[in-house]
C-alpha cells in the first residue's frame, strides 16, 4: 500500500492536467473543397515570413486541401491571398483576442467569435467558420483529443 | 489587542530589567547585485529594522519587523521573463532561547502588501510577437518560524544567523508571483506561498 500510493498519485497527474493551448501563435485550419485548381501559393498580409505558407501548399495536393496557417496575434483579423493558376481569393478571418493568466499554465492565448456579425470575408464561393476555444476550462484527460481552434471551410 | 499585548511586554520587561535590542537585516539583496547573473533576484533591494524584546529573564523574547524590497526576479517563465515588485511588510515573532546556547527558535504571523508589474510575451515567428503587460497589487499573509544562532560581536553587539521557513497565502491573482517581498522566493504554486531562506542580522542592545 505504502508503494503504490507514489504511483496512483503519478497515474492521476498523467491522466489528468491542466489544459494550456499552444501558448504561442495560433493557427486555424481551413479546408478546400472542390479545389480543382493548381494552388500556386497563399500568402497573408502583414506576414513577416510568408516561408510557412509556400510550405503549406506545397505539401498539399488538389482535390480536397488541408491548411494549417498561423493567425496574427497583432490584430484581431488575418487576411490571406490565394493565388491559383487562373484567379485570385482573399479570405479575412476576424476573431477576437483573449491574452489571460491560467493557474497551472501561465499565460495563455485563446480566440474567439468576434462580437461583430461578421466572422469571415472572402472571393470564395462558399465560406464558413466554426470557433472552439484553443484552451479548454477542463482539464485535459489523458488519451482524447479535439479539434482546438478555429476551423474554416471554402469552396471554390 | 496588539497594543495592549505590546504594554503588558513592555511592563514585564521593566519589571524584569530584560534587554531591548534594535536590529537591522540589510543583507538580503547583496547577492542580487553581486552575482545579478546566478541569483533569481536582480538588483534588488531590502532592508528590514527590528526591534527585539526579552521577556521573562532573557529566556523568551519577542521581535517586532518591518521591511521593504524592490527589485526584480528573472525567468518567470517562457512567456514572462522578468517580474518587478515592490512591497512592505510586517511581521512578528515569539522567541524561546536555549538555555545553555545562543539559540533560539520562533514563531510568529508576518503580512506583506506589495505590488508586482511585468511584461508578458507570445512569440510570433510569422506576424511578430505580441507583447502586454500585468500590474497587480497583492495581500500576503501567513506564519514564519525561524532558528537562530547570535554571535557576539562585542559587549552589545550580535550577529544573528538565522534559517527561516514561510507559509503565506493571497488571493488569487492575474498573474505568478515568484517572489513576494516579506515571504520569499515561490516557486510553481499558485495561491499558497512556501519559501525558506537564510538571513544575516545585526542586533544592538540599547539597554
Amino acid at each position: 500500500m505504502k508503494n503504490t500510493l507514489p504511483l496512483l498519485f503519478l497515474l492521476v497527474t498523467l491522466i489528468s492536467c491542466e489544459h494550456c493551448g499552444p501558448q504561442k501563435e495560433l493557427s486555424l485550419r481551413i479546408d478546400i473543397q472542390r479545389d480543382s485548381l493548381q494552388l500556386d501559393s497563399v500568402s497573408a498580409i502583414g506576414a513577416l515570413d510568408q516561408t510557412v505558407f509556400q510550405q503549406q501548399v506545397s505539401n498539399t495536393t488538389s482535390g480536397f486541401r488541408r491548411l494549417d496557417l498561423p493567425i496574427s496575434l497583432l490584430a484581431d483579423s488575418t487576411t490571406y491571398i490565394f493565388a491559383y493558376e487562373t484567379r485570385t481569393d482573399t479570405l479575412t478571418v476576424f476573431y477576437k483576442r483573449d491574452f489571460y493568466y491560467k493557474d497551472g499554465c501561465g499565460f495563455v492565448v485563446d480566440a474567439h467569435a468576434p462580437a461583430s456579425a461578421t466572422q469571415v470575408k472572402s472571393t470564395f464561393k462558399k465560406a464558413g467558420i466554426s470557433y472552439e476555444p484553443y484552451v479548454r476550462k477542463e482539464r485535459r484527460k489523458w488519451g482524447v483529443t479535439g479539434s482546438d481552434g478555429i476551423s474554416i471551410f471554402v469552396e471554390l | 489587542m496588539l497594543l495592549l499585548s505590546f504594554l503588558a511586554i513592555n511592563v514585564n520587561a521593566q519589571q524584569a530589567k530584560n534587554h531591548w535590542y534594535i536590529g537591522l537585516d540589510a543583507f538580503k539583496g547583496i547577492p542580487s547585485y553581486v552575482l545579478p547573473n546566478k541569483f533569481v533576484l536582480k538588483n534588488t533591494f531590502i532592508i528590514e529594522p527590528l526591534v527585539r524584546m526579552d521577556v521573562q529573564d532573557s529566556r523568551k523574547s519577542v521581535v517586532f519587523g518591518a521591511g521593504y524590497a524592490k527589485g526584480t526576479t528573472k525567468v518567470i517563465s517562457e512567456q514572462i521573463p522578468f517580474q518587478n515588485f515592490r512591497g512592505f511588510y510586517i511581521k512578528a515573532s515569539y522567541e524561546v532561547k536555549n538555555l545553555n546556547r545562543p539559540m533560539h527558535i520562533g514563531i510568529g504571523p508576518i503580512i506583506s502588501l506589495s505590488d508586482f508589474n511585468g511584461n508578458y510575451r507570445f512569440k510570433g515567428p510569422v506576424f511578430g510577437d505580441y507583447e502586454g503587460s500585468v500590474h497587480e497589487k497583492r495581500i500576503a499573509f501567513g506564519a514564519e518560524g525561524n532558528f537562530s544562532y547570535d554571535v557576539r560581536v562585542s559587549k552589545k553587539i550580535a550577529l544573528r544567523l538565522l534559517l527561516r521557513g514561510s507559509v503565506a497565502t493571497h488571493p488569487s491573482s492575474n498573474m505568478y508571483i515568484q517572489y513576494f517581498p516579506g515571504i520569499g522566493y515561490n516557486k510553481g504554486i499558485d495561491n499558497i506561498l512556501v519559501s525558506g531562506g537564510f538571513a544575516t542580522q545585526l542586533y544592538y542592545r540599547i539597554n
